[in-house]
């Protein structure tokens, strides 16, 4: 089945997402939020904001909170809400996995390398014949 | 007043305009020549102002997420997006097509897309647009060339086969570009997609030569096509008949209605005589002769009238045998509502193709003769008298062979 285009989100989207589970916003407030939030390691061009305000309204994520001179309000909705705890949790969990790997580390990795090792030794291909598709 | 002193500039763009890369490419590049860009216009032609030259960023965004492709955006984005974009500098300068052109002087102020995901998905009704667009085109030149080897088709190309080369050249050089932005906004969604930037700095320059010429031809083709239409379908007034003479009946290269029978030929005299007995002559590239002879008469032979008919030749001689083949059938294409019955033609030697038809009343008959690179049609009308078409067919024939 093909991945569908929403599923997982990329991180501009995860923090504009994150931005309005704080309360409406206009789209220069969702900008600096992740700007701030992230110490400057998430820069959200207007491009990229307006195509993503745009796409979240039309999945039903978030919607149109009203207008302030030119300046547009979003709301995030349930649906909006839920994809991004649903990204939230998925990102806990593979910081927990890594976390888990880490605590665990030095014993399971030796053992893991060496029988990664003996696997290798087995499954060499003899020379000369192309590797399987 | 020197073209380098006025104030705007014209330039072929040289780059498809869905081209994204190069297009913001040579957009800057021309900027640093000091040429702002201040408007795209639809055949591929982009206006510029003279400045001082300056470093500017220009970029293409996609002017539409959503909508129907058979609707053109907006000229303008709206007031919210302008705005959220002027905040962070950058400023709208036109539409092209599917795209707004951004422009920004400061070289701190933040991309406008810092997502290459986010931004191909922005690229889906551009997408769309472009497989529209190719689509369309791809329509269009099948029904115009299996029009070609219908019956009107084919005579019109070789009736007036610089008009037909034009259109053609207009349907394939839109239908190259419509296949050139299909390529190149597909090539970038799927860069886009594996998380790869645009290159805001493409070598627009390689293939720009080539782009240029094809637009300027293009450019060159559509006015000519307009003389030339204007020329077909305003055409000197057709009603100014030349009187066939004898002089130029003894000239013709098929039998006239005096071969076909031995007795004296009597013309019709009623009204519009001048146009029942008339020959007009014209060439083109494709047939460097072509004859349209009539003649309304009987053939008397004492008390016996032996053939009274109204007798419409049809002549081309063309430039390959190939051209001759394929006008039979277009030939009989014009005249299909009068004799519609095909029958068994007749064994003519020295003939290439011999088609033969008739109507259900024996008041229209067609004989259709190929010969090497000539053709000839002969219809005859309210044909009636002591003589059948049939008797007449070999003479028909013997007048047209010239083996």
């Amino acid at each position: 089945m093909p991945r569908q285009p929403l599923e997982n989100l990329t991180e501009s989207m995860f923090y504009v997402l994150m931005a309005l589970t704080r309360g409406d916003a206009c789209g220069a407030e969702i900008t600096a939020f992740a700007a701030q939030v992230s110490g400057g390691a998430v820069r959200l061009g207007p491009a990229t904001l307006y195509t993503l305000l745009a796409r979240f309204e039309a999945e039903g994520f978030l919607r149109e909170a009203g207008t302030v001179g030119c300046k547009r309000y979003y709301r995030l909705t349930a649906a909006g809400k839920a994809a991004y705890d649903g990204e939230r949790a998925r990102l806990q969990r593979c910081l927990d996995d890594a976390a888990r790997a880490a605590i665990t580390a030095p014993a399971s990795l030796t053992k893991g390398a060496e029988h990664d090792e003996n696997e290798r030794e087995t499954d060499r291909a003899p020379s000369g014949a192309l590797p399987a598709l | 007043m020197k073209t380098s002193e006025r104030p705007t500039v014209r330039r072929l763009a040289p780059c498809p305009p869905y081209d994204v890369e190069a297009c913001e490419s040579w957009l800057g590049d021309m900027a640093e020549q000091g040429l702002m860009l201040e408007r795209w216009t639809v055949i591929f032609e982009a206006r510029f102002r003279r400045e001082t030259p300056r470093p500017v960023r220009y970029r293409l965004t996609a002017a539409r997420l959503k909508g129907n492709v058979l609707f053109i955006p907006p000229g303008r984005p709206d007031a919210g997006e302008e705005a959220l974009y002027e905040e962070a500098g950058w400023h709208f300068v036109c539409r092209q097509d599917e795209f707004y052109i951004y422009a920004c002087d400061d070289p701190a102020a933040p991309e406008l897309h810092t997502d290459p995901a986010v931004q191909a998905l922005s690229l889906k009704m551009a997408c769309r647009s472009a497989v529209f667009s190719f689509v369309c085109w791809a329509i269009v030149i099948a029904l115009r060339s299996s029009e070609l080897f219908s019956g009107d088709g084919f005579l019109n190309l070789v009736e007036h086969p610089l008009t037909a080369l034009v259109f053609a050249f207009c349907y394939l050089s839109l239908m190259l570009t419509s296949l050139q932005n299909l390529y190149c906004i597909f090539s970038l969604r799927r860069k886009l997609k594996r998380g790869l930037p645009p290159d805001h700095h493409k070598n627009w320059r390689w293939s720009a030569p080539l782009h240029r010429c094809a637009n300027g031809l293009w450019r060159l083709a559509l006015p000519f096509l307009i003389v030339l239409l204007f020329c077909v379908i305003f055409h000197p007034d057709r009603s100014a008949y030349l009187r066939n003479t004898e002089a130029e009946k003894a000239a013709m290269p098929f039998a006239t209605m005096e071969d076909l029978a031995e007795g004296t030929f009597v013309p019709y005299d009623g009204d519009g005589d001048a146009f029942y007995n008339s020959v007009e002559t014209r060439r083109t590239l494709l047939a460097p002769r072509i004859i349209e002879f009539r003649e309304r008469g009987r053939i008397v032979q004492g008390d016996h009238v032996l053939l009274y008919t109204y007798m419409t030749v049809t002549y081309y001689d063309t430039l390959l045998p190939l051209l001759a083949r394929l006008l039979a059938p277009a030939l009989h294409g014009q005249e299909e509502l009068l004799a519609d019955v095909p029958l068994t033609a007749p064994e003519l030697p020295g003939m290439d193709a011999v088609y033969f038809y008739g109507s259900e009343s024996g008041a229209f008959w067609q004989l259709i003769l190929v010969q090497d690179d000539r053709v000839m049609s002969v219809l005859m009308t309210a044909m009636h008298g002591e003589k059948t078409f049939s008797e007449l067919i070999p003479r028909i024939a013997a007048g047209f062979d010239q083996s």
